[in-house]
C-alpha cells in the first residue's frame, strides 16, 4: 500500500530524514515512534505530499506521489497535530466544506456529512461551533474531516496529545474501527501505551534514520506476531549456545543471553519450538522453562533506542 | 449550480466573514462618516463627499483588505487548515477566487458601498465626467485586485519558510508589501493621492487605467502560479521571465512620457529599467523567498546532473531574476559607452557628452562601475547565504536588512566624512578604475566563510 524508498529530506541545514525506506501492507496500523525532532512529522508530511520530496521515492497504492500528487490527495486523509479546524464554523459547516473540497462532484452532501459525523462520533454536537468543543471532541472532528472522502490511507500526527484517558480510549476504538473499514493507518505518537492498543506494526525513527520496523503482537487488531521465546535452563554453556545458533542460524536471532537464560526471536512458526527443545535436550541441557514472551511496545521501543 | 456550490472555499470564507451584525455595521459607519463630512462648511459639498467616499474605498479595500488577505493565509497556516486545502481537490482557480474575493469579502462589501457613493456624488457634482468616474473607479478596483493578490502571494511565499510545526507571525512584511506595490505601481499610487488632493500632479486617467490593468492581470497570473505550486501542480519558468520583460516595457513607456524631453532612446531606457527592476526584485526575493542552503545544494546538484525538467519547474525566482540584472546592466553599458545608438535629442547628446567627456569618465571607469555593482550584488547574495548557515533562522530577514543598512548607509557615511575614497570603494560602486576589486575581495572572503561553515 505504501512504499517508501531512500527518502531524504533536509530542512534548515538539518537532515530531517536520512535515506528512509520501508513498506506498509494494506490494512496495517503503523505506530510511528521516535523522540522529538526524529523526523516523524516530516515523514508524514512527505507521504501526504505536503512536503516536497528532495531525494527518494514514495509510491502509494501504485501511484508515485511525485508524478501524480493530486491523485494521491484523493486516497489520503491527513490529520495534523492541532487538528486543523476553523474555530468559528460549526461542525456541520467544517464537514460540509471538507466534503465539497475533497470529493469530486459530491452527491448527497447531507448524507455524507451525517454518516461521517456518526462514524467519528461527532453527530450529537454537529451544530455546535468548534470553539465550544473540548480537545477530545475537536480531535474527533479533525478525524471526521480526514476520513470524509473515504480515503484508503489515514495519517494521524500526534492525535492523542493533550487528550484525557477517556478520550484516548475512545480514540483507540475509533482507530480500530477505521482499520476494520479497510483503511491503512499511520499514527505518530509519544504515548506508547495507547499505540499498543491498536498498532500492528511499529516504525522507530531517530535523528531522521529509520532504526526499526517491526511487526507487533496485537490481539485486538490481529496483527501478525513476532515470536520472542524465552528459554530458562540450569546452565547454558558457551559451546551449547554457539551450537544452537549455528544449527538454527536461519530462523533464530539471539536477543539476550546469560548463563541460564536465552531470549531469542524465532522467525518461523511458534509450533516449531519443539525442534529447538529436542535439540537442546539432545545436547544435555536441563531445560526448566520455554515459552513465548509478550513484549510490549514500550519494551521494544526502549530496547531499540538504547541499542541504536 | 450556484457560484457558492461550485466554490467551497468562497462559501467557507463567507461563512467565516459575514454575519448580520457585520452586514449592518459597515453601511452604517460609512453613512455616518459621509454625513459628518457633509456638515463641514469647507469646499464644494459633492466634491467633498466624492473624495471622502473615495478615501473610504481606498482605506477599506486597499489597506485593510490587503492586511486581511495577507493574514488570512498566515492564520490558515498557523491553524493547519492550509494543510486541508493543499490536500484538497480544489483547483488553483477556485482557491484564488476564494482567497481574493472570499477572505476579504467584508472589505469588498465596504468598497462597493463606497463606490456607490463615489458614483452618486460624482454624478451630482459638476467637476468630473461620468466616464472619468467610471474609469477612475475601475482603476481603483484593479489596484485593489493587484494589492490583494500581491498580499496573498507574499503570504504564500512567507509560509514556505515554515516547517509545518512552528507558527508564523503575521504582518511582519506588510510595510514591505506596500513599498513593493508602490514601486510597481507608482503612478497609480500618485493617482490615488492626487484624487485625495494630497498631490497636485495630474495623471492621465487612461494611462493609469492601462498600467493598473496590466499589473492586475500579472498579479492574478502570479497568484495563480503560486497557488498552483501549493496545490502540487508544476509551474514552468517562462511566465516569470515574461513578466520581467513586459513589466520593464510598461515602465519604460510610462517613464518615457515624462523623460522624452531629456532622452529619446527607448532601447537604452528599457535596459536600464530592466536592470533596475531586476535588482529591486532580486533583493526583495532574497528576503521573502525560501533560499536555504539545502535547496540551493539540490539546485546545484540538478544543474550538475543537467536535469533541465527539474530546473524548469523548481528554479527559485531570484535565480531566474539575476541574469536579467546582468543582461540589463551590460546592454545598457554597451549602449551608453560604446555609443552604438545615436542619441538624436540634442539635450541628451550634450548630457552624455558632458558625462563622458566633460567629466572625464572613460570606458574603463564605467566598466569598473558596472563590475563593482555586479560584485556588490553578488556579495549581498553571499551575505544572505552566510546568514542561512547560522542557527537563528527567524531573524535572517531582519539581520540581512541590518547588514545592508550598515554596508550601504552607515559605513559609507562614516568613510565619506573621513574623506577616504578607498574606504568608500569598499561599500559603494564607484566609477573608479579597479574599484571592482574591493567587492570582489569581499565576495571571496564571505565565500570562504560559507565554505568553512559547510565543512563544519
Amino acid at each position: 500500500m505504501i512504499s517508501v524508498s531512500n527518502l531524504s529530506h533536509e530542512f534548515q541545514n538539518t537532515l530531517a530524514l536520512n535515506n528512509v525506506s520501508f513498506e506498509i501492507k494494506d490494512g496495517a496500523i503503523v505506530g510511528l515512534i521516535g523522540p522529538n525532532g526524529s523526523g516523524k512529522t516530516t515523514l508524514l508530511r512527505c507521504i501526504s505530499t505536503l512536503q516536497s520530496i528532495q531525494t527518494g521515492h514514495v509510491v502509494i497504492d501504485g501511484i508515485d506521489i511525485q508524478e501524480s500528487p493530486r491523485e494521491v490527495h484523493k486516497i489520503i486523509g491527513y490529520l495534523s497535530d492541532n487538528f486543523g479546524l476553523y474555530d468559528d464554523l460549526t461542525v456541520r459547516q467544517c464537514l460540509e466544506y471538507t466534503a465539497m473540497s475533497h470529493i469530486e462532484n459530491v452527491q448527497n452532501l447531507e448524507e455524507i456529512v451525517k454518516q461521517t459525523a456518526i462514524d467519528a462520533g461527532v453527530f450529537e454536537f454537529i451544530d455546535k461551533t468548534v470553539n465550544t468543543l473540548s480537545r477530545g471532541m475537536r480531535q474527533r472532528v479533525g478525524i471526521a474531516q480526514a476520513i470524509i472522502h473515504n480515503p484508503k490511507i489515514v495519517l494521524l500526527d500526534e492525535p492523542a496529545s493533550g487528550l484525557d484517558p477517556e478520550a484516548r480510549i475512545a480514540l483507540s476504538q475509533l482507530i480500530i474501527q477505521l482499520k476494520n473499514k479497510g483503511m491503512t493507518l499511520i499514527v505518530s505518537s509519544h504515548i506508547l501505551a495507547e499505540l499498543e492498543d491498536y498498532c500492528t506494526e511499529m516504525i522507530i525513527l531517530k535523528e531522521g534514520n529509520l532504526i526499526e520496523h517491526t511487526q507487533l503482537i496485537n490481539p485486538k487488531t490481529g496483527g501478525s506476531t513476532k515470536n520472542i521465546i524465552k528459554l530458562v535452563a540450569e546452565h547454558l554453556s558457551e559451546e551449547v549456545v554457539n551450537s544452537f545458533i549455528n544449527t538454527f542460524e536461519s530462523s533464530v536471532k539471539i536477543l539476550e543471553k546469560t548463563t541460564t537464560e536465552i531470549l531469542f526471536e524465532l522467525n518461523e512458526e511458534v509450533t516449531k519450538q519443539h525442534l529447538l527443545l529436542s535439540f537442546l535436550i539432545q545436547q544435555g541441557v536441563k531445560v526448566k522453562e520455554i515459552g513465548a514472551v509478550k513484549r510490549n511496545l514500550q519494551d521494544e521501543y526502549l530496547k531499540t533506542i538504547q541499542e541504536k | 449550480m450556484s457560484l457558492l456550490e461550485k466554490n467551497p472555499e468562497l462559501k467557507k470564507n463567507i461563512w467565516l466573514e459575514i454575519s448580520t451584525q457585520r452586514l449592518i455595521m459597515m453601511p452604517l459607519i460609512i453613512l455616518m462618516v459621509v454625513l459628518l463630512a457633509s456638515l463641514s462648511p469647507v469646499g464644494d459639498t459633492y466634491d467633498k463627499l466624492t473624495n471622502i467616499s473615495y478615501f473610504g474605498m481606498v482605506v477599506i479595500l486597499l489597506f485593510w483588505g490587503s492586511k486581511v488577505a495577507y493574514s488570512n493565509i498566515i492564520h490558515e497556516y498557523n491553524d493547519r487548515t492550509w494543510d486541508w486545502q493543499r490536500m484538497s481537490i480544489l483547483t488553483p482557480k477556485q482557491l484564488m477566487v476564494g482567497k481574493l474575493i472570499g477572505a476579504p469579502i467584508y472589505n469588498w462589501y465596504g468598497a462597493i458601498i463606497c463606490l456607490f457613493f463615489v458614483f452618486i456624488f460624482g454624478v451630482m457634482g459638476d467637476n468630473s465626467s461620468l466616464l472619468d468616474i467610471i474609469v477612475n473607479s475601475v482603476s481603483t478596483v484593479l489596484l485593489g485586485i493587484s494589492l490583494l493578490s500581491v498580499s496573498i502571494l507574499f503570504a504564500l511565499l512567507k509560509i514556505r519558510e515554515g516547517n509545518g510545526r512552528d507558527k508564523l507571525k503575521t504582518g511582519q512584511i506588510f510595510i514591505l508589501l506596500i513599498l513593493f506595490s508602490f514601486f510597481f505601481n507608482s503612478s497609480a499610487f500618485s493617482f490615488m493621492f492626487n484624487r485625495l488632493s494630497v498631490s497636485a500632479v495630474n495623471f492621465d486617467t487612461w494611462k493609469i487605467f492601462s498600467e493598473n490593468l496590466f499589473y492586475a492581470i500579472w498579479a492574478i497570473i502570479g497568484l495563480h502560479q503560486v497557488l498552483r505550486r501549493e496545490l502540487n501542480y508544476k509551474n514552468k519558468s517562462y511566465l516569470w521571465i515574461l513578466f520581467l520583460l513586459t513589466s520593464s516595457l510598461v515602465k519604460t513607456m510610462v517613464m518615457m512620457d515624462s523623460l522624452s524631453v531629456f532622452i529619446d532612446n527607448y532601447v537604452f531606457v528599457y535596459f536600464v529599467v530592466l536592470s533596475m527592476q531586476a535588482i529591486a526584485i532580486f533583493y526583495l526575493l532574497l528576503l521573502i523567498e525560501q533560499n536555504e542552503i539545502s535547496s540551493l545544494k539540490i539546485l546545484l546538484r540538478k544543474i550538475k546532473e543537467k536535469n533541465y525538467t527539474y530546473l524548469n519547474y523548481n528554479t527559485p525566482l531570484w535565480a531566474l531574476t539575476f541574469p536579467f540584472i546582468v543582461i540589463g546592466l551590460i546592454t545598457s553599458w554597451c549602449l551608453f559607452d560604446i555609443n552604438i545608438l545615436k542619441f538624436d535629442n540634442l539635450w541628451t547628446k550634450n548630457i552624455f557628452n558632458n558625462i563622458k567627456i566633460g567629466e572625464g569618465i572613460d570606458s574603463f571607469q564605467t566598466l569598473s562601475l558596472l563590475l563593482s555593482l555586479l560584485f556588490f550584488i553578488l556579495r549581498d547574495f553571499l551575505i544572505m547565504l552566510f546568514l542561512q548557515t547560522t542557527s537563528k533562522k527567524k531573524r535572517i530577514g531582519s539581520a540581512f536588512i541590518l547588514y545592508l543598512f550598515l554596508l550601504y548607509v552607515v559605513f559609507p557615511g562614516f568613510t565619506s566624512t573621513l574623506g577616504s575614497s578607498v574606504g568608500l570603494q569598499l561599500f559603494m560602486p564607484l566609477p573608479i578604475v579597479g574599484s571592482f576589486f574591493y567587492p570582489l575581495i569581499e565576495c571571496v572572503i564571505i565565500f570562504l566563510f560559507i565554505r568553512n561553515k559547510f565543512k563544519k
